[in-house]
């Protein structure tokens, strides 16, 4: 650690900047702004989907994650609890997935322990998201199930009489 | 076993933690202490004794293992449980303390099979954590009641490389010809 520390209104200021950048990011598709927060040589650590090293390819892994099939269909990712821990300069948060309406309107979400270091300058130069990987490919696919049920239900039901 | 599902349900009852408001304001020291004796017990291979660090009435939720809502139930779950793997270590990286809460980000170790890198059952040992190649981050995030009791835990880790490190683990023990407990 650098010891270096940094006032906690500026990490809480960050931290909600970052968190509307992500919901903006989440909308429109693009995440070069969200990418903006973490430094040119920051590492992000994905318990389930590895390492990412720098700014540049943690972009790129974001981009290509939240244009897969189910995780495309998340919504949003509030936060419940979070910790700012001013000594290390660090944000520990309780992050959801939270998907959207799937049609039946049940709500669908899990969460995970996101690690933040903050770097100065409003960005950070390190996260890591600690989670049960299993929990959450369960949930993306009671999400799935339940959309599949509402269409299925939706469908024109066909009859013997037809064929 | 669908470890999903038991994930999902885990995080049910966690929720139900997280909405709890806290039992009181307590002086930080006071939370640090409890956590250090915390860790303390749960390497000493007595988990009677560290299941007693819990109120007789709480929440503990394990996305492996299950939910648990007495100490009691706690100490007949871990008791035995630990009992067939005592070489287990826990072993803190970092924690934080606000208010009641104590975030532990924390290695469950195995000894390496090499005997290198030991002891490796202390976390003050100066040596990087890195070295230890059977392992895997779990984060405990305990509840504090008054009284050097917690009342609430939850563990973050992933239930399959937690699965896989351990059986990695013995048939490495297995090459260098090492006893270790079944």
């Amino acid at each position: 650690m650098s010891g270096v520390a940094y006032a906690r209104a500026e990490i809480e200021q960050t931290f909600i900047a970052f968190r509307a950048a992500l919901e903006r990011a989440m909308h429109s598709g693009d995440w070069s702004q969200w990418a903006r927060f973490y430094t040119e040589d920051a590492v992000y650590v994905e318990h389930a989907m590895g390492t990412f090293r720098g700014r540049r390819a943690i972009h790129d892994w974001i981009l290509a994650t939240m244009a897969l099939p189910l995780v495309r269909d998340i919504e949003s990712f509030p936060i419940g609890w979070h910790v700012i821990c001013e000594q290390r300069g660090w944000v520990i948060a309780q992050f959801f997935s939270r998907m959207r309406d799937p049609g039946d309107g049940s709500r669908h979400e899990t969460y995970n322990l996101t690690v933040l270091h903050y770097a100065g300058n409003g960005q950070w130069s390190y996260e890591e998201d600690v989670y049960n990987p299993a929990h959450m490919q369960s949930m993306l696919q009671n999400w799935a199930a339940a959309r599949d049920a509402v269409a299925t239900a939706a469908a024109p039901q066909r009859t013997e009489d037809n064929t | 076993m669908d470890l999903g599902k038991i994930g999902f349900a885990g995080a049910l009852s966690a929720a139900k933690g997280w909405a709890m408001p806290a039992r009181g304001k307590f002086p930080r020291e006071e939370v640090e202490a409890a956590f250090r004796e915390y860790v303390r017990r749960a390497n000493i291979n007595d988990w009677d004794l560290w299941a007693a660090m819990f109120t007789d009435e709480c929440l503990y939720v394990d996305h492996h293992f299950g939910t648990f809502t007495r100490r009691i139930d706690i100490r007949d779950w871990m008791t035995p449980l630990m009992a067939t793997q005592p070489e287990m270590r826990f072993i803190p990286e970092w924690h934080a303390i606000e208010g009641d809460l104590v975030v532990n980000y924390n290695w469950n170790r195995w000894p390496n099979p090499d005997g290198s890198f030991e002891p490796y059952d202390q976390p003050d040992n100066g040596i990087p954590n890195t070295r230890y190649r059977y392992q895997f981050p779990c984060v405990t995030l305990n509840r504090y009641a008054g009284d050097g009791l917690f009342w609430f835990e939850e563990d973050l880790y992933s239930p399959s490389a937690y699965v896989e490190i351990l059986t990695q683990w013995k048939a490495d023990m297995d090459a260098h010809g090492r006893r270790y407990s079944k």
